[in-house]
């Protein structure tokens, strides 16, 4: 049964290699199919496509990599003409890389019916270098417009057999057709990662014959009086190689939308990784390591784990820091504020530090693992254990578990132990407090740097993210309304929420009193009284508030929407339909009580009906809960995320309620008059 | 051209403005110490020394010194300041730099040059390609206040374009500032004064022109919202040559005249058509008749033909790519579309002349009587027999001839000819040409849900906004556009019918929904407001002691009329009445009636008629706004028939 599975999978992709080659890929060979296209079916959003895109990567016979790259476009809308300018980026420094046999040309089609084909010419293409170490080559598609269809072709070479091309068949635009080929000698063992969404059409491996020339070096004994002779030769030797070869076709676009995570995480991909060498007649030499290795390779490197290697002048700062204070961890908390409010994050990700630590400290200036290489090193002077922990970014892409190897991470996290317990840091941001970590580094999990201890450990947001509002309004018999409004913010909350009070070191509340709440136009805010402003706790404060004119009233009906504040109801779900999980970050809560008491001499004529609305399996619920009794009204508003990834097929739901939410919102209490 | 010189701008006030050097004396003065305490107020930082000096050698040769003491009071200004960019290219070398820094106590703390520098390539997303490049500095500390000295000196080699001197940027005071510009040149370097009045001290020997200019405790100042540019506000001295030369190209900016002669033998000689392009242009006014028809479908023509990509090369980013280049590629930046589409009518006998135009809302006011480089873009007039004149943008694929479009509004321009360049000024849009006009049925039913029938046309600004959002882009796109601009989300789409968004000069967008949740109920009510679907959202906040004025981006009109047909068994429980407010920039009423049938008639309109304001004028501007957005929350109360 299971054979003759087999057999007939490798039938089917065989038939369906057959087909697809039929398919004309040769540069300059445009069916007119291509050119007449006006729509992609599958896609009608798409003002661009691509018609494929092959790549064939060979170690050759210098051993060095080398890349041929063909790719074919379609332009549907003008938005696609942008797509016409290319750059294409290589190393200028050792290991050099190297762009060359670049051609393109674009078509059309007369009114005629003849096909125009267009040339980039030699000179239409530009270089620069962008950086100390990465050039780009530019060009601009001659000649398209709305319909044409576009291809160019180049050979790719690196002299390091370490840049052999990792391959995303997917992107922000349609792919229909996308094939990679990769030849490897016998000697050079990659591991592969893929990742997919989708099938391939063609996966396949097969053997095949080359050679290549190796340089070896051969010495001579120069005898009793002679000093030994050494000669480098080079031989051609016959070598048995793997080809891989995957293709896949009809691959949607992937677009950016909110509530998202890294881009790249959702393409379809293969990546590679040179893991070990192995010419005729050496030992197997390991370049890629295993977990352990890689974890002492990164403390015994001195640009890493050496970095942290006791330095007088932070020793003397810790202490006076930490000086007298009684626990570990209000010590920890001190030396974490300390570093936060010292050293200015220049917003960039790095794994290795640039500078020595005492330099980032006294600069104030650094990247997210410096600042936290200084944070450990205090740390340890006070005698805590802390330890680095490296992670990959949400911006990053997430780990992958195959690749021991350290260029897939960029940012150190601290974690360390204090009075028996365990904490992560990052002191990347000046207002953050210590047991909220940014939602930039919430990407599964990181790798604990600790010798015989190292070990992995989720990264995820455990803190309550709390939002609560009491709100009491009272309103008088000239329709007057005043009251007081009690708001309370804990975890992310209190940050964000410190993040807007103010850039400036010492915050004049005074000054920022209207922007602490969301004012309704006709609302006064009379006075302001921020209660706890540490956001380690929670964030508290107290306005007090009148209004004239807010009730709608005529003489004997007054209409009343208890919402004074009202921007927390938006929905930002407008879009009918989603393609993708919409990835909340973090689970939170929002609730807001009112309580309302209106003048004896009037009565409730109509209010609001309670509503609930839930997610299912309990990932999130909306409701509002509303009670009348005599002249007094209790409204209670509750949202929750709980879990924080809603699938597509979830989204009609969600967004449901976030409609509810809204028409709840809008919703008025009347209030007649007792005759 | 249009990215670069946009950079060139920005460059000049980072290098000038806010960024900070000093001279290499006496550290120990500029330890914190700041004698006067009005410096403090509003500072974030403040410049307690600066010294530019640009010494002109000739028409070619010049060299920049900048020298600054600068000292930072907190974290915000650091961010902004302790970074230090220099831009080079081809035309400026930069030959040194030396900076320190130097702590409260006038300790330095750490010393800097130029090979702490990181370099980069560098141009806006906005441009493809340039070759501007930057080098960048920082200058952390981690304990305030403290101080940053930075001194470095360029060589300029081509004077199309020379530096100006910002003595501040906002949040800063000025403890010492001096400008010295040097003419040993006698080529006629000329200056331009602005936002400050100290007169300069001149001196001449041996023909050598110097002048110097110093400001001494100048307060900081606050940047206030909706405020014009910085270039409005801020003191600066504009420096441009006289006699210059350009990568081997010669010019004269004395004189608006002299200037736009050296931009017209320019590009001169790269107007020549192959008889290709002539037989392509022939095949597209075949049969035409009028000039106006012709430049009409001519200016079609290169819409259909090219695309706009910027790639900034030659003088400076001066010298367009040929008229062939485009025709035979048919791409190119604004100056290469321009000269094709010059060249294209002069081939037809059609009178036409490249403008040149400082182009963007908040692009600095050309000087009129400060002829020099002042410009980043150009656009095209065409004069016909009748003395019609025409403009045209040729960047852009979508707009009808003759619209300019909003950057290019009422901006003093140059325009080129064989004779040289003549100053103009370009036509400016009133309320009344750029109109959004939609009228709407809706229809409620008892349940709070109603059906409408909208249909909007579009004039002037508020089409062009829409076409350039929708007519590149596939329908899907334009209907998931539809719905990330529709202020409800809880409805469904009937009809939505984007086949008239291109007509000429003025767009029409028609729709019907149905929306769930337009009134909101009770178990006897409807509360219908007025005005859910177009609400004006701008709250400008309350301030005090303005002192800047107020800019908006265009003038415009926005006229609504809906007719709500209420369901039979209701009856108006409370009507609001209409406003109407009249201001000196503006105007907005609303109107409430009732028709023969029972429907209700609610009419609002919003006109705009200025978009310059004087500082005090900024709280009328204020209020009105806010009561046009109270005004646009207003509904009215329907109650069933018992």
């Amino acid at each position: 049964m299971k054979i003759w599975k087999l057999i007939f999978g490798a039938l089917l992709s065989f038939i369906c290699t057959l087909c697809l080659t039929a398919q004309p890929m040769k540069f300059g060979d445009v069916p007119i199919e291509q050119l007449r296209m006006e729509i992609y079916e599958k896609d009608p959003a798409a003002s661009v496509i691509v018609l494929f895109d092959i790549g064939e990567a060979v170690i050759d016979e210098n051993l060095e990599v080398k890349m041929k790259r063909h790719i074919r476009m379609k332009i549907l809308a003008d938005e696609g003409l942008v797509e016409g300018d290319i750059s294409l980026r290589f190393r200028h420094v050792e290991p050099k890389q190297r762009i060359s046999k670049l051609k393109a040309q674009s078509y059309q089609v007369d009114e005629k019916g003849n096909i125009i084909k267009n040339k980039l010419g030699r000179r239409e293409k530009f270089e620069s270098k962008t950086t100390d170490i990465w050039s780009e080559l530019k060009f601009s598609i001659p000649n398209i417009k709305k319909g044409s269809v576009f291809e160019y072709e180049y050979e790719w070479k690196s002299e390091s057999i370490y840049d052999l091309p990792d391959w995303y068949f997917q992107s922000n635009i349609p792919v229909l057709w996308s094939e990679y080929t990769m030849r490897v000698p016998e000697w050079f063992t990659y591991m592969i990662y893929k990742r997919s969404y989708h099938d391939f059409l063609i996966e396949e491996q097969k053997p095949y014959n080359d050679k290549a020339r190796i340089a070896y070096e051969e010495t001579y004994s120069g005898g009793r009086f002679h000093a030994d002779r050494t000669v480098v030769r080079t031989e051609y030797v016959d070598y048995t190689g793997t080809e891989y070869h995957w293709a896949i076709k009809n691959l949607p676009a992937i677009k950016n939308e909110p509530y998202m995570k890294a881009m790249r995480d959702y393409y379809t991909q293969v990546q590679v990784q040179l893991s070990s060498i192995q010419f005729p007649g050496s030992l197997k030499e390991s370049v890629l390591s295993t977990w352990p290795e890689l974890v002492e390779a990164l403390e015994d490197h001195a640009d890493y784990g050496k970095r942290i290697d006791g330095n007088r002048f932070l020793k003397e700062k810790a202490n006076e820091v930490a000086k007298d204070i009684g626990s570990e961890k209000e010590k920890m908390i001190a030396l974490y504020d300390h570093i936060r409010s010292t050293i200015n994050w220049n917003n960039r990700y790095k794994l290795f530090p640039d500078n020595k630590l005492q330099e980032v400290y006294e600069n104030g200036n650094g990247t997210g693992t410096e600042i936290n290489f200084t944070l450990i090193q205090m740390l340890k002077e006070i005698g805590l254990l802390a330890v680095p922990v490296i992670i990959s970014t949400r911006n990053n892409g997430e780990l992958i578990d195959l690749y021991p190897i350290s260029s897939q991470f960029n940012h150190t996290l601290v974690y360390v132990e204090a009075d028996g317990k365990s904490y992560l840091l990052d002191a990347t941001n000046k207002d953050r407090p210590y047991n909220v970590l940014p939602v930039s580094v919430l990407n599964v999990k990181g790798l604990i740097i600790d010798g015989e201890e190292s070990r992995w450990v989720p990264i995820e947001d455990l803190g309550k993210n709390r939002f609560t509002q009491s709100l009491k309004i009272v309103v008088d018999e000239k329709a007057r309304i005043s009251g007081q409004l009690e708001a309370s913010m804990s975890g992310r909350f209190s940050y964000l929420f410190r993040d807007k009070i103010g850039p400036k070191e010492d915050v004049n509340l005074e000054k920022e009193k209207s922007s602490l709440v969301e004012v309704l136009d006709n609302i006064n805010i009379d006075s302001v009284d921020v209660l706890d402003t540490d956001p380690a706790k929670a964030v508290k404060f107290k306005a007090y508030f009148s209004s004239d004119n807010y009730l709608r009233a005529n003489q004997e009906v007054i209409y009343f929407n208890p919402n004074l504040f009202q921007s927390e109801f938006d929905n930002p779900f407008k879009l009918k339909k989603r393609e993708y999980p919409v990835d909340y970050e973090y689970p939170f809560s929002r609730s807001t009580t009112v309580s309302i008491q209106i003048p004896e001499n009037w009565k409730i004529d109509e209010y609001p009906k309670s509503v609930l609305h839930r997610l299912d399996k309990n990932k999130g619920e909306f409701k509002r809960l509303i009670q009348v009794q005599g002249n007094s009204i209790t409204i209670l508003y509750s949202l929750k995320i709980n879990n924080t990834r809603i699938m597509p097929e979830e989204y009609d739901n969600l967004k449901a309620m976030y409609d509810l939410m809204e028409k709840s919102s809008l919703e008025n209490f009347v209030l007649t008059k007792k005759s | 051209m249009k990215v670069r010189l946009l950079i060139y701008f920005i460059a000049i006030l980072i290098l000038e403005g806010c960024m900070s050097g000093m001279k290499a004396l006496e550290w120990s003065k500029f330890s914190y110490n700041i004698g006067n305490p009005l410096l403090l107020l509003n500072a974030n930082s403040s410049v307690r020394y600066n010294e530019v000096t640009l010494d002109v050698e000739d028409a070619e040769n010049a060299i920049y010194t900048f020298k600054e003491a600068l000292t930072i009071f907190n974290r915000e200004h650091q961010e902004d300041l302790a970074r230090v960019v220099i831009w080079y290219d081809q035309f400026r070398k930069v030959n040194y730099i030396k900076a320190n820094i130097i702590d409260k106590s006038g300790n330095i703390i750490r010393s800097l040059d130029e090979s702490d520098a990181q370099d980069y390539s560098s141009f806006g997303s906005y441009t493809f390609f340039s070759d501007n490049r930057v080098k960048v500095l920082d200058l952390f500390h981690n304990s305030y206040p403290y101080t940053i000295e930075v001194e470095y000196e360029l060589a300029l080699k081509g004077l199309l374009n020379l530096p100006s001197w910002y003595p501040k940027g906002y949040n800063q005071s000025v403890e010492e500032a001096k400008f010295r510009l040097i003419d040993r040149s006698g080529t006629g370097v000329r200056y331009y004064q602005k936002n400050f009045d100290v007169k300069p001290d001149v001196k001449n020997t041996d023909g050598v022109e110097i002048k110097e200019w110093i400001i001494t405790n100048s307060m900081a100042v606050e940047r206030e919202p909706y405020a014009p540019p910085s270039t409005e506000i801020l003191p600066h001295i504009s420096v441009a040559p006289g006699k210059f030369i350009m990568d081997k190209s010669i010019g004269n900016a004395t004189t608006w005249e002299s200037f736009g002669k050296w931009y017209y033998e320019l590009g001169k000689d790269t107007r020549v058509l192959s008889d290709e392009a002539k037989k392509e242009i022939d095949q597209v006014v075949e049969g035409l008749e009028g000039e106006r028809r012709i430049v009409y479908e001519v200016y079609h023509y290169l819409q259909e033909k090219a695309r706009y990509v910027s790639i900034q090369l030659g003088i400076g980013g001066w010298r367009p790519f040929s008229a062939n280049y485009v025709f035979e590629k048919e791409y190119g930046d604004c100056k290469a579309l321009t000269n094709y589409m010059q060249a294209a009518l002069e081939y037809l006998g059609i009178k036409v002349n490249p403008v040149l135009i400082s182009s963007g809302v908040f692009n600095p006011i050309v000087t009129p009587d400060f002829p020099s480089n002042q410009f980043n873009h150009v656009v095209i007039l065409v004069t016909l027999e009748s003395g019609e004149e025409i403009w045209l943008e040729c960047t852009s694929k979508y707009m009808s001839p003759g619209e300019i479009g909003n950057g290019n509004e009422g901006k003093n321009a140059l325009l080129v000819s064989e004779e040289g360049g003549r100053l103009i000024k370009t036509p400016e849009s009133n309320a009344e040409d750029n109109v959004l006009e939609t009228t709407r049925v809706i229809s409620l039913s008892e349940n709070g849900v109603a059906s409408l029938n909208a249909h909007s046309q579009r004039k002037g600004v508020q089409r062009q906004n829409l076409i350039h959002q929708l007519l590149p882009v596939s329908e899907k796109q334009r209907v998931e556009w539809f719905e990330e601009n529709m202020p409800v989300s809880d409805y469904l789409i009937k009809n939505l019918d984007f086949s008239n968004i291109d007509q000429d000069k003025n767009s029409g967008l028609s729709y019907s929904l149905q929306l769930n949740n337009y009134a909101s109920t009770s178990s006897s009510r409807l509360f219908v407001p007025f005005n859910k679907l177009n609400n004006w959202d701008l709250n400008p906040k309350e301030q005090k002691n303005r002192t800047q004025g107020v800019w908006l981006s265009y003038r415009f009109l926005e006229k609504d009329s809906t007719v709500f047909e209420i369901p039979e068994d209701f009856k108006i429980e409370t009507m609001p009445k209409g406003t109407s407010i009249e201001t000196e920039f503006g105007f907005f009423s609303t109107q409430v009636s009732k028709d023969i049938s029972g429907n209700i008639i609610y009419k609002r309109e919003l006109r705009v008629t200025e978009n310059r304001l004087k500082p005090e004028q900024y709280n009328e501007f204020r209020d009105f706004f806010r009561s046009v957005s109270k005004a646009d929350e207003q509904q009215f109360v329907l109650v069933k028939r018992s």
